[in-house]
């Protein structure tokens, strides 16, 4: 339940998950299956008052996914508008912290995932998809999948070999991801852009 | 977390413009908070510029761009800019992404950032005595007993 956590502050979340156990007459560490739909239904309650913005939508998918076992659904969306990014940054961190992925692994995947899908907004608005999947074997990882139907990059060798200087960043968005990932994989051509990064947990 | 498009806060601190950045940040908050620090040194005459990063989420190529022009455009007003508390974790991303802000003053704290632009602290002298006097008139009313009598017992701040 380090889930909540991820969305409110210590205190907020510590009097959350109390409440829920309390409200189901639960005690001690252990959690009886028979009993994990109420508490998760408390702790979603819980979450549309306390968690704000985007974030409250993805805090309840992400609640709803546990269910002791199972692997984190992978997200697909859209990039439309600046709310599109920071839901995907969000849905990064998230099943990074579901795969049990370090802080430092949060931070490289969300950056990848902030700069590709800034690049479709900022290139080929509405026309491009970025998709986040957990990957379990062969080794635990998250595959960033950014795929657009824009015009293409155009001096690619040049921004792969970081001597590029563009208008909105320092130039050093795809490079940087690159660099992030332990797998980096691109095409572009005239009809459009594909991106795969895969970085190791 | 912050709305899309939730203000971000400008603090004065006697001649320096504090920004502290929360949560996540979208571009248009930056460029519209960009409008206004410099709009905001302009008005207050401000010397210094803080950009707190300590509860950021992400900070991405756009962003240090961001920060960099800010910074840049602070410096033709005559204001020197420091960036402070970053993350180790974001710290070390980017220093992967190949991305220096050698432009921008950096400090590890608040405090550090705010010593680089000549403020110290300094105590008012006497103000020990007030805030022993102010300590014990709290325990003193913590110590009160459910039917409101004032506890008579020597309080912990006069040992």
């Amino acid at each position: 339940m380090a889930l909540v956590g991820r969305f409110l502050s210590v205190i907020t979340t510590r009097g959350l998950i109390d409440r829920a156990l309390a409200d189901a007459a639960v005690r001690g560490e252990e959690v009886p299956p028979e009993k994990l739909p109420a508490i998760k239904r408390a702790i979603e309650d819980g979450l549309r008052i306390f968690v704000a913005g985007p974030a409250r939508e993805i805090s309840i998918q992400a609640l709803r996914a546990i269910d002791g076992s199972s692997m984190p659904d992978a997200f697909l969306a859209t990039i439309e508008e600046e709310r599109d990014v920071q839901n995907a940054r969000l849905a990064a961190r998230v099943m990074c912290g579901e795969l049990g992925g370090t802080s430092l692994a949060a931070q490289r995947i969300s950056t990848s995932v902030s700069e590709l899908s800034r690049n479709i907004l900022l290139y080929a608005r509405g026309q491009g998809t970025i998709e986040i999947v957990p990957l379990l074997s062969p080794r635990k990882a998250i595959l960033v999948r950014a795929v657009d139907r824009g015009t293409g990059i155009l001096h690619l060798a040049d921004v792969l070999a970081g001597r590029y200087q563009s208008k909105t960043g320092l130039g050093r968005g795809i490079v940087g991801v690159k660099r992030l990932s332990d797998r980096f994989e691109i095409t572009s051509n005239a009809s459009g852009t594909r991106i795969e990064a895969e970085t190791w947990l | 977390m912050t709305d899309s498009d939730a203000r971000i806060p400008i603090i004065r601190l006697w001649d320096v413009l504090l920004v502290p950045l929360q949560g996540d940040v979208t571009d248009h908050q930056v460029a519209t908070l960009s409008q206004s620090v410099l709009a905001a040194i302009q008005t207050k005459g401000a010397a210094g510029l803080v950009l707190d990063l300590s509860g950021l989420l992400v900070v991405d190529s756009h962003l240090c761009a961001s920060f960099a022009s800010l910074g840049g455009a602070a410096a033709l007003m005559g204001v020197r800019t420091v960036l402070c508390g970053m993350s180790p974790d974001i710290a070390f991303t980017l220093q992967m992404m190949g991305i220096e802000l050698d432009q921008l003053h950096t400090a590890l704290s608040l405090e550090d950032a705010l010593r680089f632009l000549g403020l110290e602290p300094a105590r008012r002298k006497g103000t020990k005595g007030d805030r022993a006097a102010s300590r014990s008139l709290a325990d003193a009313m913590l110590l009160r007993n459910p039917l409101g009598e004032a506890d008579t017992s020597p309080s912990k701040a006069d040992v």
